[in-house]
């Protein structure tokens, strides 16, 4: 017997809303909609596609099919919604990043000013540090941050940014934020930690191929860039390793963002702290260690990079003690 | 694959082309389904396709079994080896790291050896959904509710990718029979579907990201150096972050299903207008609550015993549920706050009735104290479940009575505001959303267009850059 064919299934109309369109014409509403937002929006989009698109076909597709539009979006002057909007919110007109202004005229300033390092800070002179980092710095920055300020004699900012790093500054500009947090806070120790993200090749232009000469030497020059704002009069610099991570291939990778970073550290004689000295007690990835007697989980099991609560607040002590003993901090 | 994504968008108009195309092929309309959703969730790792492969097999194997036996006792063992398979699965993915760290923790202080080896399986996204989905299923089946689907059927039922992520849990008696009919290609929901989907984007992107960023995050991770202001607007911060995330979420997936042909149960109904905690949870992720209550709760004994088993019953389908979303002490702390709040609930209503007054004090001013209280209540909830560990909830509780008469920066007019304005769209009434969806349907064609397009660039540029992955993932 043949099962009998199933009849559509006739949805009651709305109350008051007429009659309910046909598939097609949804579909046409709903992808003109989107062209028309695609259209209003193709200046910030075509942005996103260059500096967040991982390069490959993929970027290129969508480089091609966003070039026309935004060339008609200019030309009519649709962007100006999308334009006006953005830098209403402080951002530039296609979403980017604002950083601080720094004055022109900012000289490095001398090591006798408030800048360098007091041996005693009090409740009254407090050490003004500041915490930057990608997402495993942030992961080390709020523990950090508690601790320092639990001590009574330290002021803390924070600026950590997801999905940041030193290879992609046409995303987000380390430099430039970090000029702009150092003219602004005046810190006396800067703490930093980031380089998960940077196993990657320079986004353009010049778009550099991952671990090249070439990258190398631009990785080189951004981390100096880095390091001598943060050391200009003065201030010092706690610079703190990113841990061996789960993936075994990419943790290769890895390594060579360490390998920069740290051989610039000693040649800005800034404080190099090995963080794989408490992460990875034997030079392995391990997600968990017994932290006070009481086993724990201290890296994120699905992606065996960031850390885990636990991890944070292990590598935080250890950071503290550092600060305490390699900086002869009295905190 | 995210919802607000561009590629989650070029993926839904293939699927909603190829979907009405095939709608009157109904074998085919279902193995593109199913291609397209094991596509969806291959998108964050193929691997674990064989995982959501496995349990639609143990739910059918188990259903069709069930069905299949002859005596009571059969029937019983075919359900039993059906969930053991099918929470055993959800055990060793979810819980098992949890497991070992405590048992070893024990085993330690006792001076004893390990128990168990260390591993750390990742979490799969959606098991917990799917694997309650499929419960429901087999249990339904063996209740004589539900009569078995085909293979096909079920593989769709389980995998359809609108809830496979982060629910509605949707039932098999709900969802099964969509799958056999012809949906009406001439009546598409598109009005109650845009404003769902466009108010779910902006809840997302807009609010949940804004409030993370401007006050939850930076507290929670440093409570200690902050204000009291800034950890009681952080705690309350986080319930409308999480309600505008997960709600948001099921918005578009109900819409996003409603664009397709098929319609999902509510799973939010203004939460935070709840008067107690009864009403809460039959407002709030109502799919989950329902399932507690239907394949928990009332498996349990519910309320039909005396007053002690109910509060046990209540306590123990609290604390699983809290357990649910996760290995951690903290949610165990906020399914056990929750269970206990229902057990004192109870009481309070019982003695109300036994008086012969209504279960709840009526008037205006209780009314609003009421639901103010038992806001302040389901946020101290949320204190547990967002923290890190039990330490920093305690640190944050610390907090609100040690960190008065500091500066609180972090407590910004635009936070304010926008906690404020959340809340009070919980009191939109629903006939106002009638109303909406009425006026977007009856415009022309140009102006739908114009506001969708409008309401994209809004969204997306209020919003952060790049999405933070919806906290509901996780679970």
């Amino acid at each position: 017997m043949q099962p009998a064919r199933p009849t559509p299934m006739r949805q009651r109309p709305a109350r008051h809303g007429g009659k309910k369109p046909s598939w097609q014409r949804t579909g046409v509403v709903l992808l003109c909609g989107f062209l028309v937002w695609v259209l209003l929006d193709a200046t910030v989009l075509q942005r996103n596609a260059i500096v967040l698109g991982q390069q490959g076909s993929r970027q290129t597709a969508a480089l091609d099919i966003l070039d026309p539009l935004v060339r008609i979006a200019r030309a009519l002057h649709l962007d100006s919604a999308a334009a006006g909007l953005n830098e209403s919110l402080g951002r530039t007109a296609e979403g980017g990043f604002v950083y601080r202004t720094v004055p022109s005229t900012t000289r490095p300033v001398g090591p006798t000013t408030t800048t360098t390092l007091p041996r005693v800070p009090t409740a009254r002179h407090r050490l003004r540090v500041l915490i930057i980092g990608d997402s495993i710095g942030e992961d080390l920055a709020f523990p950090l941050q508690n601790d320092l300020t639990a001590t009574g004699v330290v002021a803390v900012n924070v600026d950590a940014r997801i999905d940041t790093g030193l290879n992609n500054l046409a995303y987000f500009n380390w430099v430039k934020e970090l000029r702009g947090d150092v003219f602004a806070d005046r810190p006396q120790l800067i703490i930093g930690m980031m380089g998960v993200n940077d196993f990657h090749s320079f986004i353009g232009p010049p778009s550099l191929p991952f671990n090249t000469r070439a990258w190398r030497a631009q990785y080189q020059r951004t981390v100096a860039t880095m390091f001598s704002i943060g050391t200009q009069g003065g201030t010092k610099i706690l610079w703190v390793s990113v841990p061996i991570i789960q993936d075994k291939g990419l943790n290769g990778l890895l390594q060579a963002v360490r390998d920069l970073q740290h051989k610039e550290a000693r040649l800005w004689h800034v404080d190099y702290f090995n963080s794989d000295s408490v992460l990875s007690p034997h030079d392995r990835y391990t997600a968990y260690l017994r932290v006070g007697g009481q086993l724990a989980l201290v890296r994120v099991p699905s992606d065996g990079i960031h850390l885990e609560p636990a991890g944070a607040d292990l590598l935080a002590n250890a950071v503290m003690r550092a600060i305490r003993t390699d900086l002869h901090l009295r905190l | 694959m995210l919802f607000p994504t561009f590629d989650f968008a070029i993926f839904f108009g293939v699927v909603y082309l190829g979907a009405w195309l095939l709608n009157e092929r109904v074998v085919a309309w279902k193995l593109f389904m199913l291609a397209a959703s094991y596509y969806f969730y291959a998108y964050w790792d193929w691997h674990f396709c064989f995982l959501l492969l496995a349990s639609t097999v143990i739910a059918h194997l188990g259903a069709t079994a069930i069905d299949a036996s002859r005596t009571e006792r059969s029937r019983r063992g075919w359900l039993v080896g059906a969930l053991v398979g099918l929470l055993g699965l959800l055990g060793w993915f979810k819980y098992y790291g949890f497991f070992a760290v405590n048992v070893d923790n024990v085993l330690h202080a006792a001076g004893l050896g390990r128990a168990a080896p260390l591993l750390t399986p990742t979490l799969p996204i959606a098991i917990s959904f799917f694997t309650f989905m499929a419960v429901s299923y087999v249990v339904d089946v063996y209740r004589r509710t539900l009569v078995p689907a085909t293979p096909i059927d079920v593989a769709v039922y389980l995998s359809f990718f609108p809830h496979l992520v982060a629910g509605p849990i949707v039932r098999g008696g709900e969802l099964l029979p969509q799958l056999r009919r012809l949906r009406d290609p001439h009546a598409v929901d598109l009005s109650r579907a845009t404003l769902l989907i466009m108010g779910g984007l902006f809840k997302k992107i807009v609010v949940s990201s804004y409030v993370a960023t401007a006050i939850v995050d930076p507290v929670f991770g440093s409570p200690g150096s902050h204000s009291a202001p800034e950890v009681l607007f952080a705690v309350w911060g986080f319930a409308i972050q999480i309600y505008a995330d997960f709600s948001g979420y099921t918005d578009i997936a109900i819409g996003i299903a409603l664009l397709l042909g098929i319609r999902f149960p509510v799973n939010f109904d203004a939460p935070y207008t709840a008067r107690d905690l009864q009403e809460f949870w039959r407002r709030w992720h109502v799919t989950l609550s329902r399932w507690l209550r239907d394949y928990l709760y009332i498996p349990l004994g519910g309320n039909r015993g005396s007053q002690v088993a109910t509060s046990r019953n209540l306590m123990l389908t609290m604390v699983l549920g809290g357990l649910w979303h996760g290995a951690n002490w903290t949610f165990l702390a906020w399914g056990a706050l929750h269970g206990a709040g229902q057990v004192v609930g109870h009481f309070r209503r019982s003695a109300r009735l036994s008086r012969g007054l209504p279960a709840l004090e009526e008037g205006r001013f209780a009314h609003v104290r009421q639901c103010f209280l038992t806001f302040q209540f389901v946020s101290l909830g949320w204190l547990f479940f967002r923290a890190t560990s039990m330490s920093n909830a305690f640190a944050m509780l610390e907090r609100i009575f040690t960190g008065w008469g500091q500066a609180s920066p972090l407590v910004t007019p635009l936070v304010v505001v926008t906690i404020v304005a959340m809340l009070a769209a919980q009191y939109v009434p629903s006939r106002a959303v009638d109303r909406a969806v009425v006026a977007f349907g009856r415009a022309a064609a140009p102006l739908q267009v114009g506001a969708i397009g409008l309401g994209l660039l809004v969204t997306t540029t209020l919003g952060p850059t790049g999405i933070a992955p919806f906290i509901y993932y996780r679970f």
